[in-house]
């Protein structure tokens, strides 16, 4: 790779992260507390890459002018470096190119019910706490059934303590809409990934959601529901993140949020 | 440029030898993967869904993008090693003497805050300033394990466990000194050489630019190529797959291991992975934990890109066997 190229290229590679970090489009990939660190590397990436080939047309006019001047040999075959090679990186530095061809090619999306399909189903609640009891006292939700993310939904129907207290109050959830491949068209699960450091250790965190047959809404739409939880058909409290099963009062249709994901 | 002709020649003979050995090692890389892909075929038809296809490319982007700031991190503490420090200074301040240096060397790891993506390109300078390499390899295998990031995020995952974390720190630790004592003591010196180039233009503002920029790309292009690789698993490999195994025999250590190879999870976030797989033991879930930040298919491209495909062909099994032994002695005596 030719100084210029390396040059541009770390630039390019800076440029796309920067771009990722100041819109909302990496988190679709990352956890919200990497955003300082992909802004203040792009600027690093950005700063070098432009700072290799300005330095490097400045070196090769010189050693140009200098060839000119004296027929120095040395001289002049350095300038012809600066022009057409000196090697700074091997070849394999272009495949930096290739996330980015990617994200434009293929578009920038997050997980969706392709990944929550393909999950492993033996699978346990994360570690972590909450107490729905505290969050209910301390919130005002104006008259509106509190908004619960799901995990903690899953964390407060596995827990004996708490699991009644879903049963009589109505809360919201938000999430996309997952076929249930056991539901006969009667269910779906409402879906969210959550990731403890990016996309590629998401576990997918589901509730499920009866609907009248046939009334399943498209995968991948977001939904918001609004329900009690269903104590008689929900899994045993326990460890496990097997779906609970809510009982619908209200659902309706809502925007891809920017916070795509739940974490820890 | 004030290169002397006779180095300038040594680096492209290097750089000959080097993209040699970066085409054989990319497809070692590709061969290995063929018997996994066809064990994987029942499933291969999910490759031609364009849902397949997004799926791919959401993981490649994010473990690119999660990538990115360690790499710039290593990076630029690679470059400013070799652009600003003297190598006599390195030279004086680093102990010759394996038994001095390897330790230290480990313990130095827990100060780099990163993953395992920073450790290997400042490993490469450290190689290619001198530091014995026994030492910069201890370095390299201890400073994704045993920061203080990753033993956080490892007592958050396992709450009310804390000899999990205390073993994890002493199984990894003591991986990486006896691979770097190992290597003081067996290695041919032919076996490692680094790839990380030197650029002497003159000014230190050029030096460090060009140093950063070339490590980054070198880096950079090996870790996209173990990126692709773990997505293009993660997506065609049916997590199923999984689903009957477990328990806590030698094949359950076995089967740990190899999922901390192809997973290739962030040493920042694997401790959550580990925390879910209750169906394995413990101890394996420790070699799981071990093996993770040291040895897997992104970290396996990193480091053949830092060094070369012979270092890669010894370095590897020599760590795999060690970190298996340690993490079950550990697991074995501790959890």
């Amino acid at each position: 790779m030719r100084r210029s190229d390396a040059g541009a290229m770390v630039a390019l590679i800076g440029a796309f992260t920067l771009w990722m970090g100041l819109t909302p489009t990496h988190l679709l990939y990352v956890k919200p507390s990497m955003t300082r660190w992909l802004i203040l590397s792009g600027a690093i990436l950005v700063a070098v890459g432009v700072t290799v080939v300005v330095l490097g047309r400045l070196e090769a006019r010189k050693g140009a002018t200098r060839a000119a001047d004296a027929h120095d040999e040395h001289a002049h075959h350095h300038a012809e470096d600066g022009h057409a090679g000196h090697h700074h990186a091997t070849r394999i530095g272009w495949l930096l190119a290739l996330p980015l061809c990617v994200a434009v090619a293929v578009g920038t999306n997050p997980l969706g019910s392709y990944a929550a399909g393909r999950q492993n189903s033996q699978r346990v609640l994360p570690p972590g706490e909450f107490d729905l009891e505290a969050y209910l006292r301390a919130g005002s939700f104006a008259g509106q059934a509190p908004a619960l993310r799901n995990i903690d939904y899953i964390r407060a129907s596995q827990d004996p303590d708490q699991r009644d207290l879903l049963g009589e109050h109505a809360v919201k959830l938000t999430g996309f809409v997952v076929d249930d491949p056991d539901g006969h068209g009667r269910d779906f699960l409402l879906t969210r990934f959550m990731i403890g450091c990016c996309a590629a250790d998401a576990l997918a965190v589901q509730v499920e959601v009866p609907v009248d047959p046939g009334e399943v809404p498209d995968e991948e739409t977001w939904v918001e529901v609004e329900g009690t939880l269903d104590l008689e058909a929900s899994p045993e409290p326990g460890q496990s993140l097997d779906p609970p099963v809510l009982s619908v009062t209200a659902m309706r249709e809502v925007d891809e949020p920017d916070e795509y994901y739940e974490y820890p | 440029m004030l290169e002397t002709p006779g180095v300038g020649a040594d680096i492209d003979v290097d750089e000959e030898a080097g993209k040699r050995a970066t085409r054989l090692g990319l497809a070692g890389l590709v061969w290995a993967y063929i018997p996994v892909v066809l064990i994987a075929r029942g499933s291969f038809g999910y490759l031609f869904e364009g849902q397949a296809l997004r799926n791919w490319s959401t993981i490649f982007v994010s473990l690119t993008l999660q990538a990115i700031p360690f790499l710039v991190l290593g990076t630029v503490i690679s470059a400013a090693i070799s652009a600003l420090v003297p190598a006599s200074w390195i030279a004086r301040a680093v102990p010759r003497n394996p038994v001095l240096a390897v330790p230290a060397a480990g313990a130095a790891g827990a100060l780099l805050p990163g993953c395992e993506c920073s450790s290997v390109p400042v490993a490469g300078r450290l190689v290619a300033r001198g530091i014995p390499e026994g030492a910069a390899l201890t370095f390299l295998l201890a400073a994704p394990a045993i920061n203080p990031i990753v033993m956080v995020s490892t007592a958050v995952a396992f709450p009310g466990q804390p000899e999990m974390v205390a073993a994890r720190f002493l199984a990894s630790l003591l991986t990486a000194v006896i691979v770097g004592f190992f290597w003081s003591g067996f290695a041919h010196p032919d076996w490692l050489t680094s790839k990380m180039k030197v650029h002497e233009h003159g000014s230190r503002l050029d030096d460090f630019v060009s140093t950063a920029a070339s490590d980054f790309l070198q880096a950079g292009g090996f870790l996209v190529a173990g990126a692709g690789l773990v997505a293009a698993m993660q997506t065609v490999v049916p997590p199923s797959v999984f689903d009957h195994l477990g328990g806590s025999g030698p094949l359950a250590i076995l089967v740990m291991a190899g999922l901390a190879i192809t997973l290739s999870v962030c040493s920042e976030a694997d401790a959550f992975v580990a925390a879910g797989m209750t169906q394995f033991s413990l101890t394996s879930r420790l070699v799981f934990l071990t093996v993770g930040p040291m040895v897997d298919l992104k970290l396996i491209a990193l480091q053949a890109g830092a060094f070369s495909k012979r270092f890669s062909m010894r370095f590897t099994p020599l760590v795999l066997v060690v970190a298996i032994t340690i993490a079950t002695l550990v697991g074995t005596v501790l959890l």
